[in-house]
């Protein structure tokens, strides 16, 4: 059955190679791209153990000389948990997801060269569970007697409790089993383990340690600080100018230079991740489109310079349903070939990206992904002219045309 | 005019070797009406594509206009063709995007020539076949024989020294082919050079002289009993 | 006969439209996506400052932590300095300028009640700054050398804080309200975005330059508000601002600029020299491991073009190529359709050449509508990653080498994609389509 097809294609060499080729570089491209989608969608879609959806943060900077912290923010925090909507608010000088913040390492003990291990951390409120909407896996939050204020800048006090992510803390002490009530220090402040958070992300999204996060209650000096602010369901987005306005206008002696949705910083930090997807899909989409387009057009081609042998086939009794077949045939052929030489081509790539940038090796469920696209993609493509061959009168093998 | 000695013309495919033309040898003189006739496969439309330069033979010398054009490269070969050759083809051969015109206008873009001498020459060339109205139709605007008609007007714009006409009434009824074959006549009375490939022995009378191919030679110098008009070679010559 | 073949192409890309159509949005898309990703490319990997690249020189030192090397590879250096050494380098002799800096956040505090106030982020650096880095002046000028030790309170404003807050008028000589204290405006610059922002590196490449610049020196005399990056190692109490300037604190941006680019062979020298006299005082206990890199060696040590980019630039001229591939395919259909007519051209005198020249500017006057098409695309393009992706906002303009660089990649590319069907065309023999079929 292929052999004929074979020979007809060859009379057609340059058309049949040029798709082909399309097809190949296509699926190279589309396997790869689909590769890094699906891994940058993988990264976006992480738990970051927060209640995103439903939380504001504003960052205010004192300027005035007579500015009071520690005043701004008992007065602050009383009006926002007052505003209709919000179900709570605490004080954090930095904002997770935000690519802002501080980190340090901490040690088991006081010595300087124990194991030490990284991680973000905020210093807020005791409210901070609810607002964050993180879920404690053990133990409590803070209590407000465990509040440190800190009016002397020079001469601050150190939180003595911590609730902490678990990745942390198992990186912290990889034999415990249990860690409420672990100490561990930052120089020679101890601090205690009062909760675990199950999972939550710290500042920086990119950050190897993204998942080592420790909240402490601490509201600092000044003159920076900022607020968390889990609104109701759904209302965080209304509620924003509102919390915007309501702040600038209830204190004079400071700016907010800052207020945004949670949502919106997540995505800010995930925005090169999310350009690349949105590039990415903009790629594979034409080149699907572009490639049908080659093959609907050389199919097309075919048919019209084959009408006469068409007609002449359907005269001595090819059914409809043969010249379609014929017309599948040499089309998945076609493809076929697209796609041997495009596996090559998709590992060559693989392999370029990978070795010359971060990119991971394939995954090679993905290769078979690919071919099933392409061979789709081909079927339908080829539908069209196919129909209209098989439409071919056997008439026109006694026209001279 | 046209001098054709010993040409031979042999095809090559993977599988066979088809030998078209054989030593053909043949004389035209300045001012004649050839027909070339011969049953198909005898080589006709061969010998009309080496005689217009179309092709080049495999061996053997041909002089054209006291020139050996045998071995000429492309470029000289199409510089001859559209200097001193015209052509009529059984299909007419008009491009279907140009206009009258502009299809008469082709040869003579090819000759770089001045505007306005190409205007003159086409339009004088379209009133000589008696469609200078209909200068800005198509040719799917036209009849056959208007569109044949055409086609000579296209050889004749150039002046050409020599006429080789294919079939010129072959796709044509035989009143449009009588009117073509008359203009045909006319051309050559006012002393170009025709020769016409034909397997119609009827037309072949018409001419002054026919050849006539078997098997890729000449055969016979006249079959049909033809005779060249002395007076008409002298007319123009 | 340049006109004639114009005519002809034109003539015959009006008989099949879609065809013609689909031939130029091919190159077009192939163009477009490739122009986009090449801007973006060619923007990030752009010289910011191309008059002085090579005689400006970012200066580390390796002063990190004995027990962990500051990054993966220990040869490299962090890209910040602590205050003492960033003092010390001021003084170290060779460059003949040279500018510490690091970020500062200020609020202007308008004399007007009716002007709100206005945080601003603010570059600390020395005098020097303006002249290094070619920053452009509307008014005035740096301030002198002098303030770079007295820590006067004077202050360079951009075009758009003395617009706000002067109303764009020479502001030179008059003072404006910063945080607690009086700032003399000493100058006013001109629009300056270098992209990227190659001083420093610590917060994003392409962001905003900073709103107004104040003298370095100023840290010396009391606590000031950080913005930028700060790293420590070791236990410390930096609580106090004098212990923080004193700490191991790296978190101080350092510039130096030559004569000649090769000073920096002997400058190295003198910086090693330093690092070994300050670990004679229990200083740098890291091996030594000092750089000092030249704009262009210090935008390929950031990384400065993402992989990202580099990845797409290479995925959209693969994406080109398969749009090229198709454009011959139906290139090479549609003059194989015309084998007829070009057998009557041949016939009637038009030599190989002709032929080539007229299908040769039948493609080329595709690449050009192609080009221009797919100008149109990137420009679009462009518009949207400007409006969608944050920290494109200054990044990507056409210019005129970039649109230069569109068409030629389009006509380049029809040219390629036309010359194998146009080489086939001239290959056909002219007898054979002449016969009736």
């Amino acid at each position: 059955m292929f052999r004929p097809i074979l020979s007809a294609m060859s009379r057609n060499k340059t058309g049949a190679t040029l798709v082909a080729m399309q097809i190949a570089i296509a699926l190279a491209v589309i396997v790869n791209a689909l590769f890094i989608v699906q891994q940058r969608n993988a990264l976006i879609q992480r738990d970051t153990g927060m209640a995103v959806d439903e939380i504001i943060a504003v960052r205010s900077f004192g300027f005035a000389e007579n500015y009071d912290q520690q005043g701004a923010v008992d007065d602050d925090l009383l009006m926002l948990r007052n505003m209709p909507g919000v179900v709570s608010a605490d004080y954090s000088r930095s904002i997770p997801l935000s690519g802002s913040g501080s980190a340090t390492s901490f040690r088991p003990d006081t010595s300087e060269d124990s194991e030490s291990a990284q991680a973000n951390y905020y210093f807020t409120t005791p409210d901070i569970v609810q607002t964050l909407g993180i879920e404690l896996a053990a133990g409590r939050s803070f209590r407000p007697d465990e509040m440190i204020r800190v009016t002397d800048p020079d001469n601050p006090d150190y939180p003595k409790v911590a609730i902490a992510t678990r990745a942390f803390l198992a990186d912290l002490f990889p034999d415990a089993t249990e860690y409420v009530g672990k100490t561990f220090y930052s120089g020679q402040n101890g601090v205690e383990v009062v909760g675990v958070i199950e999972q939550m992300h710290g500042s920086w999204v990119t950050w190897d340690e993204l998942n080592n996060v420790v909240l402490m209650p601490l509201i600092d000096a000044g003159p920076v600080s900022g607020y968390l602010i889990r609104t109701e369901q759904g209302a965080a987005e209304r509620l924003l100018p509102e919390v915007e306005e309501a702040l600038g206008a209830s204190n004079r002696t400071r700016l907010i230079n800052f207020a945004q949705t949670m949502k919106d910083i997540a995505d800010r930090s995930y925005s090169r991740d999310r350009g690349m997807i949105v590039a990415l899909s903009i790629v594979i989409a034409l080149l699907v489109i572009v490639t049908a387009l080659g093959i609907v057009g050389l199919a097309a081609f075919n048919v019209r310079a084959r009408t006469k042998q068409i007609g002449t086939r359907r005269a001595v009794g090819a059914t409809r349903g043969d010249i379609l077949q014929y017309f599948f045939a040499e089309n998945w052929l076609l493809t076929t070939g697209g796609i041997v030489v495009g596996v090559v081509l998709t590992y060559v790539l693989n392999y370029y990206l990978a070795t010359l940038y971060s990119l991971s090796r394939l995954d090679n469920l993905y290769v078979p992904v690919g071919i099933f696209i392409m061979w789709g993609l081909g079927f339908l493509a080829v539908l069209g002219p196919a129909r209209r061959a098989s439409l071919i009168s056997p008439a026109v093998a006694t026209r001279t045309v | 005019m046209l001098k054709m000695n010993d040409i031979s013309r042999v095809y090559q495919t993977d599988l066979v070797e088809t030998h078209a033309l054989r030593g053909l040898t043949l004389d035209v003189s300045d001012g004649e009406f050839v027909a070339v006739t011969g049953p198909s496969g005898s080589g006709k439309t061969t010998f009309l594509n080496i005689a217009g330069l179309l092709e080049v033979p495999t061996s053997g010398e041909y002089v054209l206009d006291g020139q050996v054009v045998s071995q000429l490269n492309d470029r000289d070969r199409s510089h001859i063709r559209n200097q001193k050759i015209g052509f009529i083809f059984q299909s007419f051969n008009l491009i279907p995007d140009l206009n009258l015109f502009d299809n008469v206008d082709v040869p003579l873009r090819y000759r770089r020539m001045p505007r306005g001498e190409r205007k003159s020459r086409i339009e004088s060339a379209l009133s000589r076949v008696g469609l200078q109205s209909r200068m800005k139709h198509l040719p799917s605007q036209l009849s056959g024989g208007q569109q044949q008609r055409v086609a000579i007007a296209r050889a004749l714009a150039g002046e050409p020294r020599f006429l080789l006409a294919d079939e010129p009434t072959g796709n044509l009824d035989s009143l449009m082919a009588r009117q073509v074959m008359d203009i045909l006549e006319e051309i050559n009375g006012q002393g170009t050079t025709v020769v016409m490939v034909t397997h119609d022995a009827e037309l072949a009378r018409r001419a002054h002289r026919t050849i006539c191919l078997l098997d890729g030679q000449v055969t016979d110098l006249n079959p049909f009993g033809g005779q060249p008009n002395d007076g008409r070679v002298a007319v123009g010559a | 006969m340049f006109g004639y073949n114009l005519r002809l192409a034109v003539a015959s890309l009006k008989r099949s439209p879609v065809l013609s159509a689909l031939t130029v949005g091919l190159i077009a898309l192939g163009v477009g996506m490739s122009m986009v990703t090449l801007t973006i490319y060619s923007a990030m990997s752009g010289d910011p400052i191309p008059a002085k690249s090579d005689v400006l020189f970012a200066v580390q030192v390796d002063s990190w932590d004995p027990r962990t090397p500051w990054d993966d590879d220990p040869s490299v250096a962090p890209p910040q300095l602590t205050y003492i050494d960033a003092m010390n380098l001021r003084d170290l002799p060779g460059p003949v300028r040279r500018a510490a800096m690091f970020k500062g956040v200020y609020t202007i505090i308008p004399d007007s009640p009716e002007l709100k106030p206005d945080l601003v982020g603010a570059r600390m650096t020395d005098g020097d700054f303006f002249d290094m880095f070619n920053v452009p002046f509307i008014y005035g000028g740096r301030w002198s050398a002098d303030i770079d030790d007295t820590a006067e309170r004077v202050v360079v404003l951009t075009r758009r804080i003395n617009e706000k807050f002067f109303g764009g008028a020479n502001s030179v000589g008059e003072t404006l309200q910063l945080g607690t204290e009086r700032f003399r405006v000493a100058g006013v610059i001109d629009d300056w975005e270098p992209t990227p922002t190659f001083y420093d590196l610590n917060n994003g490449y392409f962001d905003d330059t900073q709103d107004v610049f104040m003298p370095f020196s100023m840290l010396q005399f009391g606590s000031l508000s950080r913005g930028g990056n700060t790293n420590c190692w070791g236990q410390e109490d930096t609580s106090k601002w004098e212990d923080f300037l004193n700490s191991n604190c790296l978190w101080i941006q350092f510039w130096v600029e030559f004569d000649r680019a090769r000073d920096r062979d002997a400058y190295l020298r003198e910086l090693d020299a330093y690092t070994v006299a300050q670990k004679e005082l229990g200083r740098m206990p890291r091996p030594l491991n000092n750089h000092v890199m030249n704009v262009r060696e210090w935008l390929a040590h950031h990384e400065v073009v993402g992989e990202d980019n580099t990845v797409l630039v290479g995925l959209s001229f693969l994406f080109l190529a398969v749009c090229l591939f198709n454009a011959v395919g139906i290139l090479l259909a549609r003059f194989m359709g015309k084998s007829t007519t070009i057998g009557v051209r041949r016939a009637l005198g038009a030599s190989r050449g002709a032929i080539f020249r007229q299908h040769i500017v039948e493609v080329g006057l595709i690449g050009a509508a192609g080009g221009v098409l797919g100008l149109a695309l990137s420009a679009l393009g462009l518009f949207a990653v400007r409006k969608l992706q944050h920290g494109y906002e200054h990044l990507v303009n056409l210019d005129a080498g970039l649109i230069a660089s569109a068409i030629g990649i389009a006509v380049v590319s029809s040219i390629v994609a036309g010359l194998y069907p146009t080489w086939r065309v001239c290959q056909l023999p002219p007898a054979t389509y002449l016969k009736a079929q």
